[in-house]
């Protein structure tokens, strides 16, 4: 009921015409160029490598392995490993070591990958997924073959489309560019997943994207598109699926019969397990109001951001570099860092100086919570000392997607202090679990 | 190449809290300037600028005492300066003391506006660490400390309620309905009411023009709609329950008395939406509102206190940190227990106020006759348009007016404090048909019957100054089920003037026909046979009072009630 619940969205300023439109700028892996891999998921769990300075490799090789999840990881250039080196990592906020490949400009492609059809079993199909290494496109980097290992009662594979960051146009570049993987990536999912049926969901006002889709949907009874509207966070798969479907859930999307899948995930899924090459270039935007062409960037993984931003044209002006969006991301000192596979953008802002004022209680912050939490309670708790009442006050159900701080009128940093809250909680909690 | 670091989310919302708060002042500054057209208009030039500068005055004394505050806590700091321009603005006192004084009414004495503001800034606010802080709405501790210090009287020439008492609405309805009655009170209709043209404190009286505001300000999402959507719609919920328990005439007028009269519109959209002093849940709020309208009833309607709204607030906003620190599920769960919880407090809310109502009146109405409280009143029904209010008294008696005006209204009751009261003289007399019974009516309800007799002869030898025509009337109504005499009557017929109205003067006959009749009868032994017991001089006209009982009972008897 509308009279105790948290309106939990808003309509942020998009920002979306700067990239939509602009003509997408190509990095060549041209001899000499060196792409990066890090040896730390982001979750903090090493990466082991299989390939040693001195190999040679191609376009497609598998050089290594997540060792928390079965993800491999494939080279995004052809060329040689070099020693390792230390480079920034955004995911992990501190420089590690990374593994360098330094292109020879050839770009020769490997062995392709095992591919499958729409008509091989289900276990298959899970099997080549899992080979395609793909880990969630829309930022949070998760596994992509753990949603469709033996899934139960799933019904709707639903296809994230929405893009609800500021600025960000990844997806609607590329779900334009290349429906039919787009439509085939669907049809294996929901092979995969035994759902009966897709819904692609994308923003309002996005008529490009769903008239391109729709003109190849006709003959697809199963697939469709469906607009949700233009708020923030639209794209958390929380607040989608309620848009959706109507159901709400506490822990994972298949509690309301659903598995769901970024749009660009997808389309890997669509290409990887048709031709078998695995996923070598990404697209990101580069945006902002000091970036002076922002546009999209197709570059291979592992491309540095200095490199891309400098192919842009470079900044005005002094900036805040965030890999990611806006709301979500969290700025970092460096652009000497890697692109992986789940970064959709680098945006870069004129640094703006906030001044707190005292807090008003007036709940603004409570009202605009996605996930039902009291930021202004949880921060006077925590001001206070008061682990206890942080989880009790449900800290732990934070996603950190900016909007309390986003809405405060007294421009206090509720997120950063939900973030520390989080922390101090997590402490408090393996604490007493050790107990 | 290297970047400014800062912190999550990089896009804020425009919105600030000095934005808030300058449309809030904009709200209250329409209502400022109602009570600024509406002084000059209607009390003249003076009051008209006191208006103006009873704010300045108010606004002015906030800002020095935080001026002073700043000073005190930053003594030693080398930034004073830009600290107590920061504070000047960002403590918003301002709005404090444009709340305050909307609160008081425009003929409040200067010395009381500025003690009220000092202790609304300096005990309300500053002391609890300034704006955000404070545990009480600085300008609802302001104004009951000023109202429970001064005593603030209407000064002479305000046309207000009551001219002779000062009385304002809230006071009148107190002393007249003791908040529980639909009696009309002159000069406040439900026009009246809404668009404030009477006299109050200086933004309370503007019910509709704030409700606008209100709706204005809640799309601005400046204040929260649910404490004042739940604290009038309890208001007026119990308010109507309350009608329906005690049966009151017109329960729409006493729903508009308990929403409009006594600042209850002011304080649901400008004093219990301070974002500082409630609840931040949505739940909370919920409750919030509803536990101020059912205060603001219960003082209303339970205590000797004209005026509920200000104990209200102060009293909710001493909840606001327990409901804080028990709402700590998500907002988005169990919606079911939060319904329960929420209708269920506005059930037990309305019932609570219905039930004291009860408890205090008996389930029936009172009436005020003449400043007096009476039990009930009767309407006669046409033709006998004698009286039109008459109240219920269980013995016939005289008062004052009896001996200071001569015989003037030959009728008199018992009040429920035991005090005598004679009746209303305003009523219009028709030709009065004499020979016949009558049915008494209490709305569709029929409650006695009354029989009329013309004495003709041997009146004047009473006492009477009787001409020509005229001639006397002596009545009787007598209520079914008690067998109690509702009215006695005799009055006199002039025809001689070419009208008829009633007779000037009675004589010391009649006088002594009265006192026999109080000093004989008691509740319990109204009958003709008591009646026939007593010996009165006054032979003739007490004859025709005689016959007039036993010519009632005997309609008592055969209509059998």
């Amino acid at each position: 009921m509308i009279l105790f619940r948290s309106v939990g969205r808003r309509h942020l300023q998009g920002y979306k015409e700067l990239t939509k439109h602009s003509a997408i700028v190509t990095l060549e892996a041209s001899e000499g160029k060196l792409v990066y891999f890090p040896t730390l998921a982001p979750n903090g769990k090493p990466i082991t490598y299989s390939v040693k300075e001195g190999d040679e490799v191609k376009v497609g090789t598998k050089i290594g392995q997540r060792t928390d999840f079965e993800v491999p990881l494939y080279s995004s250039v052809s060329g040689k490993v070099l020693a390792n080196k230390n480079v920034f990592s955004p995911q992990v906020n501190r420089a590690i070591p990374h593994l360098v490949i330094e292109s020879d400009g050839k770009n020769e492609k490997a062995v392709p990958l095992k591919t499958v059809t729409l008509d091989d079993s289900k276990e298959d199909i899970f099997e080549a997924i899992k080979q395609a290494g793909i880990v969630g496109m829309g930022g949070a980097g998760f596994p992509t073959y753990v949603k469709y290992n033996n899934p139960k009662g799933i019904n709707t594979l639903i296809v994230n489309g929405v893009e609800c960051e500021p600025f960000l146009t990844t997806d609607f570049v590329t779900m334009q560019q290349d429906v039919d993987n787009l439509i085939l990536g669907c049809k294996y999912l929901m092979k995969a997943s035994e759902a009966k049926n897709t819904i692609i969901a994308i923003k309002v006002h996005k008529d490009e994207v769903k008239d391109a889709i729709n003109a190849k949907l006709k003959d697809e009874p199963t697939i469709k598109v469906q607009e949700v509207p233009d708020v923030y966070p639209m794209g958390w798969e929380k607040v989608l699926i309620k848009e959706i479907t109507g159901k709400e859930y506490e822990r994972l999307p298949a509690e309301a019969g659903v598995v769901i899948n970024n749009g660009q995930s997808v389309i890997s899924i669509g290409q990887v397990l048709s031709t078998g090459e695995p996923i070598s270039l990404r697209t990101i935007t580069v945006s902002g109001n000091v970036i002076k062409n922002p546009t999209n960037v197709v570059c291979p993984i592992g491309t540095l951001a200095s490199e891309i931003i400098e192919a842009v044209g470079g900044t005005t002006d002094e900036a805040t570099l965030i890999p990611g969006g806006p709301m979500c991301g969290r700025s970092v000192k460096t652009d000497e860092f890697p692109i992986l596979m789940q970064m959709g953008s680098l945006t870069l802002l004129k640094p703006v100086k906030i001044v707190e004022e005292a807090c008003l209680r007036c709940g603004s912050c409570t009202m605009h919570c996605p996930a039902g939490l009291q930021p202004v309670e949880i921060r006077n708790a925590f001001k206070a000392k008061d682990t206890e009442r942080t989880i009790k006050l449900n800290v732990m159900s934070c996603v950190e997607c900016g909007m309390c701080s986003y809405s405060c009128p007294s421009k206090i940093q509720l997120t950063e202090t939900m973030k520390n809250a989080k922390t101090v909680a997590r402490f408090k909690m393996s604490q007493q679990q050790k107990k | 190449m290297n970047y400014v670091q800062t912190t999550a989310p990089y896009l804020r919302r425009k919105k600030t809290t000095l934005q808030i708060m300058i449309d809030l002042a904009i709200g209250l500054g329409i209502i400022w300037v109602l009570a600024i057209v509406m002084s000059f208009l209607k009390l003249g030039n003076g009051y008209g600028l006191n208006s103006i500068f009873l704010m300045l005055t108010s606004i002015g004394v906030t800002l020095v005492c935080d001026v002073i505050t700043t000073i005190l806590k930053n003594k030693k700091d080398k930034e004073l300066g830009k600290k107590i321009v920061y504070d000047l603005i960002h403590n918003y006192s301002w709005i404090t003391a444009m709340i305050f004084t909307l609160c008081c009414p425009v003929w409040t004495p200067y010395y009381v506006i500025i003690i009220g503001s000092i202790f609304a800034t300096v005990i309300g606010k500053n002391v609890f660490g300034g704006f955000g802080k404070n545990i009480f709405n600085p300008a609802a501790a302001g104004r009951l400390f000023v109202l429970l210090c001064f005593s603030i009287p209407t000064p002479e020439g305000i046309k207000g309620i009551d001219a002779t008492t000062g009385a304002t609405i809230t006071t009148a309805i107190n002393s007249k309905l003791n908040w529980l009655g639909s009696n009309a009170i002159p000069g406040f209709g439900i026009k009246e009411l809404l668009f404030g043209t009477y006299f109050g404190a200086m933004g309370e009286v503007f019910t509709l023009a704030m409700l606008l505001v209100g709706i204005f300000l809640a799309v601005r999402e400046v204040i929260n709609w649910r404490i004042p959507a739940f604290y009038l719609g309890t208001i007026t919920l119990s308010a109507l329950m309350i009608s329906l328990v005690c049966g009151f005439n017109d329960p729409i007028l006493y729903v508009t008395y308990h929403l409009c009269a006594g600042g209850a519109m002011f304080a649901a959209i400008f004093m219990l939406t301070d974002p500082v002093t409630t609840p931040t849940s949505p739940l909370g709020n919920c409750l919030v509102g509803i536990l101020a309208g059912v205060m603001t009833v219960l003082i209303r309607v339970g205590t000797n206190n004209p005026e509920g709204v200000v104990y209200s607030i102060m009293v909710v906003n001493t909840f606001s940190p327990m409901m804080d620190h028990f709402i700590t599920k998500k907002t988005n769960k169990n919606t079911l227990v939060k319904s329960a919880v929420t209708f269920g407090s506005v059930v037990a809310s309305i019932a609570l106020c219905a039930g004291v109502s009860y408890s205090k009146n008996g389930g029936r109405e009172v009436y005020f006759v003449n400043g007096f409280k009476v039990e009930e009143y009767y309407e006669y029904i046409e033709p006998l348009n004698l009286r039109n209010i008459n109240a219920k008294g269980y013995t016939i008696a005289k008062t004052e007016a009896f001996e200071d005006e001569g015989l003037y209204a030959p009728t008199y009751y018992k009040l429920l404090d035991g005090t005598l009261v004679n009746k209303v003289p305003e009523a219009e007399y028709e030709e009065v048909q004499y020979d016949k019974e009558y049915l008494v009516k209490n709305g569709k309800k029929d409650i006695g019957v009354m029989y009329c007799v013309k004495v003709e002869q041997g009146v004047e030898a009473d006492g009477y100054p009787i001409k020509g025509n005229d001639y006397c009337i002596a009545y009787v109504a007598i209520e079914f089920n008690t067998n109690a005499i509702l009215e006695i009557s005799l009055y006199q017929v002039v025809q001689s003037t070419g009208t008829n109205s009633e007779g000037e003067c009675f004589g010391d006959a009649y006088t002594e026909m009265v006192e026999k009749v109080v000093n004989n009868l008691e509740y319990d032994n109204l009958t003709p046979e008591a009646f026939d017991e007593i010996e009165c001089n006054a032979t003739y006209s007490f004859d025709g009072v005689k016959k007039a009982v036993k010519k009632a009972y005997e309609i008592y008897a055969k209509e059998g009630r």
